[in-house]
């Protein structure tokens, strides 16, 4: 990495001039179980990447390992600049990988992430889901983080909702309650995880809509998902992968007529569905 | 057989005292017991191995303690071993501290085993620091999941705190059979206990439903079942 100092977020070290995220040679196994073969992919700011791919094809693991919820083996993570490293931890010392710990929270909160199955918490009513971060990891005073939820919540279409508690939302809200609380912390890159494979068909649309409105807003964007018309419309760069390995990639108009037979069946498999 | 009404009318100031003792025993212990809990519980899922074990053996021990022996070992072991004779109530306090911290453990540890997975990553994800995700998101959920059965091992607390007479400690039970004995009338002064504990029992159950509601829970069996 160049050490020649540049614009940008002076506290974090975030640069500028470096791609909002790259990753290099990441490799997972799980034992035995190769899941990420060696993954080289860069996302340069305001894109926005799909990344499709059979299951087990390792496009989640390497979406996770983005933010170290399911750290690579091997392998650099690099977020604006900034390396992305997984705490150091020990089962004897309490205090070991202390510092790398409090950073790793730092750039998380730069990085929003959606869910599969939403992980809204329900426990606190829609309004206080977004304020927690607000609050706990942005240190906005109460009423700071109240007014600045209600307006996630708006721009999600969600205002009517703010008292509610998420066990009486619908899917397609709860996910955008979910994606209401990762916006409110202002996220510079935004990680979608199958966020519309839980819902019923007639939510899908809402949660897109949302998603698409974002990436129009010039949202940086990893999105792993099954939703090809979604993938084709909005995505800057379509990424395949199988098996563990990137088997091509381009923009979405290059992917209609795919290089590799491996691409062109699973295009064929998801659309006889 | 006549039964001497009068007896247990004029002993009531007496049954009454003893009965704070009782509840003033068990909150102390059982309080306790829930701040120690709380700490096993993070113990035995805590990745330090120290903790772990440390937990793991607390636990094992207290939960194999017979509460009549554990009383009667504190309050003489611990006088014969180091001269020390701690006073009565404080034994008494501590037993039902140290035996009732390792079943609220198990009962935490379940609560915290049954919060979906997905609710960590989402507060990891979030940037919240370790405390956070378990202040504010974790260890909400899991003492929603806890409380029926805390509520349980409240009420145990309370019936067991009678084990207590056994040193002496001037409790509901003990005061009982003081009285019984030196009156001759056991079956009154029996009569008499068992409706207090019954009483007690039943408010603590009431309250317990209406904290439960409140944090909308649904009643459970275990609880339900005392006043059904």
């Amino acid at each position: 990495m160049p050490d020649v100092p540049e614009a940008g977020d002076v506290r974090n070290g975030r640069r500028a001039d470096q791609p909002a995220l790259e990753l290099k040679d990441i490799r997972k196994y799980f034992g035995d179980l190769c899941v990420l073969d060696g993954i080289d992919l860069t996302i340069e700011r305001g894109e926005v990447v799909v990344i499709a791919g059979p299951s087990g094809s390792g496009k989640s693991t390497l979406l996770r390992g983005v933010n170290m919820l399911t750290p690579p083996t091997s392998g650099e993570v690099w977020f604006e600049g900034v390396r992305v490293v997984e705490p150091a931890t020990s089962r004897w010392n309490p205090f070991a990988g202390r510092r790398e710990r409090r950073r790793l929270q730092e750039l998380r909160a730069h990085m929003g992430m959606v869910f599969q199955h939403f992980n809204v918490f329900p426990h606190l009513s829609a309004r206080e889901n977004v304020m927690l971060g607000l609050v706990r990891v942005s240190g906005l005073t109460t009423d700071e983080a109240r007014e600045r939820a209600d307006r996630e919540l708006e721009a999600v279409g969600l205002a009517d909702k703010a008292d509610a508690s998420p066990a009486v939302l619908s899917g397609g809200q709860k996910q955008r309650l979910a994606i209401a609380r990762a916006l409110a912390l202002e996220p510079r890159l935004m990680l979608f995880d199958e966020v519309t494979s839980a819902l019923d068909p007639e939510l899908v649309g809402e949660v897109l809509a949302q998603m698409r409105e974002l990436a129009a807003a010039g949202m940086t964007m990893m999105v792993v998902t099954h939703e090809m018309g979604f993938a084709m419309e909005v995505a800057d760069r379509f990424v395949f992968m199988d098996e563990g390995n990137i088997v091509e990639q381009g923009t979405p108009a290059a992917m209609m007529n795919p290089q590799h037979e491996r691409t062109r069946s699973f295009l064929r498999s998801i659309q006889g569905d | 057989m006549d039964f001497d009404f009068d007896l247990v009318l004029t002993s009531l100031p007496q049954l009454l005292r003893a009965t704070r003792v009782t509840l003033g025993v068990t909150a102390v212990g059982f309080f306790a017991a829930l701040v120690v809990g709380v700490i096993l519980a993070a113990g035995r899922r805590s990745r330090l191995i120290p903790a772990r074990v440390a937990s793991f053996l607390w636990v094992n021990f207290f939960r194999g303690a017979a509460l009549y022996v554990l009383v009667i070992w504190l309050f003489n072991g611990v006088a014969v071993a180091t001269g020390i004779l701690l006073p009565a109530l404080v034994v008494g306090g501590l037993t039902l501290a140290l035996l009732n911290s390792a079943y609220l453990a198990e009962v935490f540890r379940a609560g915290l085993d049954a919060v979906d997975e997905g609710q960590y990553e989402a507060a990891q994800a979030l940037g919240l620091r370790p405390w956070d995700v378990f202040r504010r998101v974790i260890a909400p959920q899991a003492s929603r999941i806890a409380l029926p059965s805390v509520g349980n091992h409240m009420i145990d607390a309370l019936k067991d705190s009678a084990i207590l007479a056994v040193i002496a400690v001037p409790e509901l039970m003990f005061t009982t059979n003081r009285i019984a004995q030196s009156t001759f009338r056991p079956f009154e002064m029996y009569v008499a206990a068992a409706v207090i504990y019954l009483i007690l029992v039943n408010i603590i159950a009431a309250l317990l439903r209406l904290v439960e509601s409140r944090m909308g829970i649904e009643p459970t069996l275990a609880t339900g079942t005392t006043l059904r």
